[in-house]
C-alpha cells in the first residue's frame, strides 16, 4: 500500500512505555555536583535546583533496516538525522512543543513507526509503509515553525549490540540528565553552551562494548568505547 | 518453553487511507474460561518487534488487506492455551485517516488524521485453541475486523471502532520455511528472512538445539514473495538468495547451511560525497554475500544477500565491528547508497584489515557516490504567517517511476519562498540510460493542530528534468493552499496484484492497491469496499489514473489512463483559524468531498 506518499504526517496520539526508565536528574551517580529536578521522573536523587523539563523521547521502530530522515524541533532549535530501525531518540532539555517529522526512505515496503514520548507518557504514535512519506509527531501541543539549527548543535551517538542495557548521565552547562536504556541511541542536547559530557556505563547483561561519539556542531569532539567511559568537549 | 510465531492479516475497508492500530503485544491465556480476567497472572506475552526496549507500533491494517504480515517470534511456555488477546494501547488506540465523503457539502473533512475511541476494551480477545509444544514453531495468525469506523459528531474529534480479532487460517497466508544450520557453535545465532535485495528483515529466529530452524513468512499471489535467507552470530555468514513462495503453494525444500566458528575483524570506511568531497551522513552500508561465486554484486544484486548493515555517523564513516570471514570462494562486497546519490557497490579484499580496492582509500573501504545538484525556489501561496513557517518536501524519481531517488526539505518562512537544493543520483535508470527526474513539491500541513499525512496544499510537479541541463529560467515550484480532494472508484475483478496510479502532467504521484475480493477464511469481516481504490489528490488539478497488474517485476498497464479533475471545495467562512490553511483570497477551504472516476476494466 503505497498511497500515503505525498503530505505531511500522521499525529495519533498514545501512551506507552519507552525503554527502561529515563529521568530528569540521576540517582546512580548522583548529578555530578549539580541540581534540578523533574516532576515527570521515576528517578530521583537530586534536590534544589529549577525544574528540568522531562526528556522527549522518540522510538523508530518496525521492519528492522527500514532507513529513514527525520527533523526533531522545538521552540529553540531544530536537529536533522538520518538513521535505520531500531533507533530511539532522546532529547534532553528542550523546550516544548516539540514536533517530528520522519520519512521513510526504505525503497521497499517496510514499516516506519515512529512513538514519541514525554517522560515515560507516549504522546503520539504514526506509522508509514511507504518510501517517501512523511509523518508527524508533537509532544507538548502543536509547533507553530520548525525552529532553525541549534547555536550549539551537542549529540551523543550511542552504538553497540541491539538491547545492549546501558546507563547514561549527560552533563551541561548546570543541569544534568540519566538514562538508561539500549543501544542504539541518539541524544540531542538543547541548550547546550560551555562544557558537557557524559559517562556511560553497561549494566543488566553484557553483549559487547558500547561505543559513543560526542558530536558537535557536526564534528566529532570525542569517542569513548568499553564497557564504562566518559566522553566529554566543549561548544566553541 | 516453546516458539510461537504471530501474525496479523486484515481486509479493511479501502473507503479509508489509514486505520491504524497502536500495538502493544499480543498475549495467551491457558484458561478455557473466556471471561478470565486481564489480571490473571497466567497471561504469557509476546511483544511489539521494536528491537529496542519496550514498546509499541502503530500498524495500518490496509498494510494487511492483500498480504500477512509478521508481528513478531516470541518465547512462550509450552502449553495448551484457550484464550488470545491483542493487547491495544489503553489511552490512545489508534488513528484513522478517512477518505473525503460522498456527501456535498460533507459533515466531515477527510484526508486527515483523527484518532479513534473503542466501544469496547481495548484488550481485543478470542477464544481458540493454542498449542505451544517443547519444540517446533506455532504459527498465531490473527485477522483483526476494524469493523466500520464511525465519525466523530464535530471536526476534530475522534472516529469511534469497535474492533474484533478473530485466529485464521495460517494456510494459504503463510508458508513454512525450514532447515538446518551445521556447524552453528551454540543455540544462540539468528536466522533471518529479507525481502529478496533489500534489508528489510521480515522475520528471525533463534537457531534451535541442532540448529534446526522453522519460519512461516507471507506469501503473496504469484508471482510470490522472494526472500534471501542468512545465518548470523558468532559464527561465520552463510546465505541463501531468491526463494520464492507463492500463496497456496507448497513449501520449499529443506534449506541447510554450513558455518564455521570464527573470529572477525572490524572492516571500515568513509562514504564521500563524489561532488563536494565531504562526508555523507546517515548513508546506509551494507555487507553483501552472494549465494554462489557466478554472483557479482557489481554489476547486479541478483543472488547477493545483505547480511549486515549499518549507517555512516557525522564524519560520514562507517563500522562494521567484526565481520568473519567469507565462505570459500565467496568473497563479500560491501554497498554504500543514500537518496541522491549514485549507490556504488565494491568488492571487499578481505583480510586482517579489509580494504576495497577500487574504492578512494586503498588502506579500508571507501565510497565516492557521485550527485547533481539541483537548485529553484519553493514558494507557499499564500505566504505562512508571521511567526509561523511551512515545511516543504521535496522528492526525486527517476521519469515516470515511483522509486525515490532524491529527497529534501525547505522551511519556508512568512516571505513565502524559499531556495532549494536537491542532490539526485547521476545514474537513475542504468538499463535505461534515461538520467532525466520528476520533481514533487508537498507542503506539509496540520489539521487543527495536528499534522496530517496528505497536503492541503496543490502538489507542485516538475517532469523530466535533466539534470545535467536543468530548465532555463530555474526550477520554481508553487503550492497553493486548496484544502483536500479525494478520487475513489472500484477496479472490477481485481486481484492482490491490481494497482490503481495517479499521475500529474505525467508524474506519478501515488499508488493504491484495490480493496481485497476474497475474505479471509473463517473471517467474520467482510470488504466493505471490496473492489475499492481511493487517493487523497489535491483539488484544483486534472490527474490521470490507470490500472496497473503487478505480476512480474514490472507492473503493467491496462485499459488506458482516466482523465479526472478534482474540484476545489467551496470556501467556508470561519470565526477562527482556518483549520487547514488560508487560501490566496483569505478564505478557508471547506470540508473536501469524494470525486468519483468511473470503474477501471480488467
Amino acid at each position: 500500500m503505497t498511497k500515503a506518499r505525498l503530505g505531511g504526517g500522521i499525529a495519533l496520539a498514545m501512551l506507552g512505555a519507552l525503554a527502561l526508565a529515563q529521568a530528569g536528574c540521576g540517582n546512580t551517580f548522583g548529578c555530578g555536583g549539580l541540581t534540578g529536578s523533574s516532576t515527570n521522573s521515576g528517578f530521583s536523587g537530586c534536590s534544589g535546583g529549577q525544574s528540568i523539563p522531562p526528556p522527549s523521547s522518540i522510538n523508530f521502530a518496525g521492519t528492522l533496516g527500514t532507513s529513514f530522515i527525520a527533523t526533531v524541533s522545538d521552540t529553540i532549535a531544530s536537529y536533522s538525522f538520518r538513521g535505520n530501525v531500531p533507533l530511539k531518540v532522546v532529547y534532553v532539555n528542550n523546550k516544548p512543543p516539540v514536533l517530528i517529522l520522519a520519512t521513510n526512505l526504505s525503497p521497499s515496503p517496510s514499516l516506519l513507526s515512529v512513538q514519541a514520548l514525554s517522560g515515560f507518557t507516549t504522546t503520539q504514535l504514526a506509522s508509514t509503509s511507504t518510501q517517501g512519506s512523511t509523518i508527524s509527531l508533537s509532544v507538548g501541543g502543536p509547533l507553530p515553525a520548525l525552529a532553525g539549527p541549534a547555536a550549539c548543535d551537542v549529540r551523543f551517538v550511542v552504538s553497540g549490540p541491539i538491547n545492549q542495557n546501558y546507563e547514561a548521565l549527560l552533563e551541561q552547562n548546570n543541569n544534568a540528565y540519566e538514562n538508561l536504556t539500549t543501544a542504539p541511541t541518539l541524544y540531542l542536547v538543547g541548550g547546550a553552551s560551555g562544557n558537557v559530557d557524559g559517562v556511560f556505563t553497561e549494566v543488566l547483561g553484557f553483549f559487547g562494548p558500547i561505543k559513543a561519539d560526542l558530536v558537535i556542531n557536526g564534528v566529532l569532539a570525542d569517542t569513548g568505547l568499553g564497557n564504562s567511559f566518559t566522553v566529554k568537549s566543549g561548544c566553541p | 518453553m516453546g516458539a510461537l510465531e504471530i501474525g496479523f492479516i486484515d481486509s479493511p475497508s479501502n473507503g479509508f487511507q489509514s486505520i491504524a492500530l497502536n500495538i502493544v503485544s499480543v498475549r495467551l491465556n491457558p484458561s478455557t474460561n473466556p471471561a478470565v480476567p486481564d489480571t490473571d497472572p497466567n497471561w504469557v506475552t509476546v511483544s511489539a518487534p521494536s528491537g529496542a526496549g519496550p514498546g509499541e507500533l502503530s500498524v495500518n491494517l490496509l498494510d494487511f488487506q492483500n498480504n500477512a504480515v509478521v508481528f513478531n517470534i516470541g518465547q512462550v511456555t509450552a502449553q495448551n492455551y484457550n484464550q488470545v488477546e491483542v493487547v491495544i494501547d489503553a489511552t490512545q488506540p489508534g488513528m484513522v485517516i478517512p477518505s473525503c465523503s460522498a456527501a456535498k457539502p460533507a459533515a466531515q473533512e477527510g484526508c486527515i488524521t483523527a484518532n479513534v475511541a473503542f466501544t469496547g476494551s481495548t484488550n481485543l480477545r478470542t477464544t481458540s485453541p493454542v498449542s505451544v509444544p517443547f519444540t517446533g514453531l506455532t504459527t498465531l495468525l490473527l485477522d483483526i475486523n476494524p469493523g466500520t469506523p464511525v465519525p466523530p459528531a464535530s471536526p476534530g474529534g475522534k472516529y469511534t471502532l469497535n474492533p474484533s480479532i478473530s485466529v485464521a487460517p495460517v494456510s494459504p497466508f503463510l508458508i513454512p520455511v525450514s532447515g538446518t544450520v551445521a556447524g552453528v557453535p551454540a543455540t544462540g545465532d539468528i536466522i533471518s528472512a529479507e525481502l529478496t535485495g533489500t534489508n528489510s528483515i521480515v522475520a528471525s529466529a533463534q537457531l534451535t538445539t541442532g540448529g534446526n530452524f522453522t519460519m512461516q513468512l507471507p506469501a503473496a499471489e504469484p508471482p510470490g514473495t522472494t526472500y534471501d535467507l542468512f545465518v548470523s552470530g558468532s559464527s561465520t555468514f552463510a546465505v541463501k538468495s531468491g526463494i520464492t513462495l507463492i500463496r497456496g503453494g507448497s513449501a520449499p525444500p529443506a534449506q541447510s547451511f554450513t558455518v564455521l566458528t570464527a573470529s572477525g575483524v572490524a572492516l571500515t570506511g568513509a562514504v564521500i560525497d563524489g561532488r563536494t568531497k565531504g562526508a555523507l551522513t546517515g548513508a546506509t552500508v551494507s555487507l553483501l554475500l552472494p549465494a554462489s561465486s557466478a554472483d557479482n554484486c557489481v554489476t547486479s544484486m541478483s543472488g547477493c544477500v545483505i547480511v549486515a548493515t549499518t549507517t555512516s555517523d557525522s564524519a560520514g564513516n562507517y563500522t562494521f565491528p567484526s565481520v568473519t570471514p567469507p565462505p570459500s570462494g565467496t568473497p563479500f562486497y560491501v554497498q554504500a547508497s543514500i537518496p541522491g546519490t549514485n549507490t556504488v557497490t565494491q568488492l571487499l579484499s578481505y583480510s586482517s584489515i579489509p580494504t576495497c580496492p577500487s574504492g578512494p582509500n586503498a588502506s579500508n573501504c571507501s565510497f565516492l557516490l557521485d550527485n547533481d545538484l539541483l537548485t529553484g525556489t519553493i514558494t507557499v501561496d499564500p505566504p505562512p504567517g508571521a511567526g509561523t513557517n511551512t515545511v516543504v518536501t521535496l522528492l526525486a524519481e527517476p521519469t515516470g517511476t515511483g522509486n525515490l531517488v532524491g529527497f529534501s526539505q525547505v522551511t519556508v518562512t512568512s516571505l513565502g519562498t524559499a531556495p532549494f537544493q536537491l542532490e539526485v543520483p547521476t545514474t537513475v535508470s542504468p538499463t535505461t540510460g534515461n538520467n532525466n527526474v520528476d520533481l514533487i513539491a508537498s507542503a506539509q500541513d496540520a489539521y487543527l493542530g495536528v499534522g496530517t499525512q496528505f497536503s492541503g496544499h496543490q502538489l507542485a510537479v516538475l517532469g523530466n528534468v535533466n539534470p545535467t541541463s536543468p530548465p532555463a529560467g530555474g526550477i520554481n515550484l508553487t503550492v497553493s493552499c486548496l484544502g483536500h480532494g479525494t478520487i475513489a472508484g472500484t477496479a472490477l475483478s481485481p486481484d492482490a496484484n491490481t494497482h490503481v496510479r495517479l499521475f500529474q502532467d505525467g508524474v506519478q504521484l501515488m499508488d493504491s492497491t484495490v480493496g481485497s475480493t476474497v475474505p479471509i477464511p473463517g473471517s467474520t469481516a467482510t470488504p466493505a469496499f471490496p473492489t475499492q481504490y481511493s487517493f487523497c489528490a489535491p483539488p484544483n488539478n486534472t490527474y490521470t489514473i490507470q490500472r496497473f497488474e503487478e505480476t512480474s517485476a514490472t507492473a503493467v498497464p491496462v485499459g488506458t489512463a482516466t482523465m479526472i479533475v478534482v474540484p476545489t471545495p467551496e470556501p467556508v467562512a470561519t470565526s477562527s483559524p482556518c483549520p487547514l490553511c488560508e487560501n490566496a483570497l483569505g478564505q478557508c477551504p471547506g470540508n473536501c468531498s469524494a470525486t468519483s472516476a468511473s470503474s477501471l476494466q480488467p
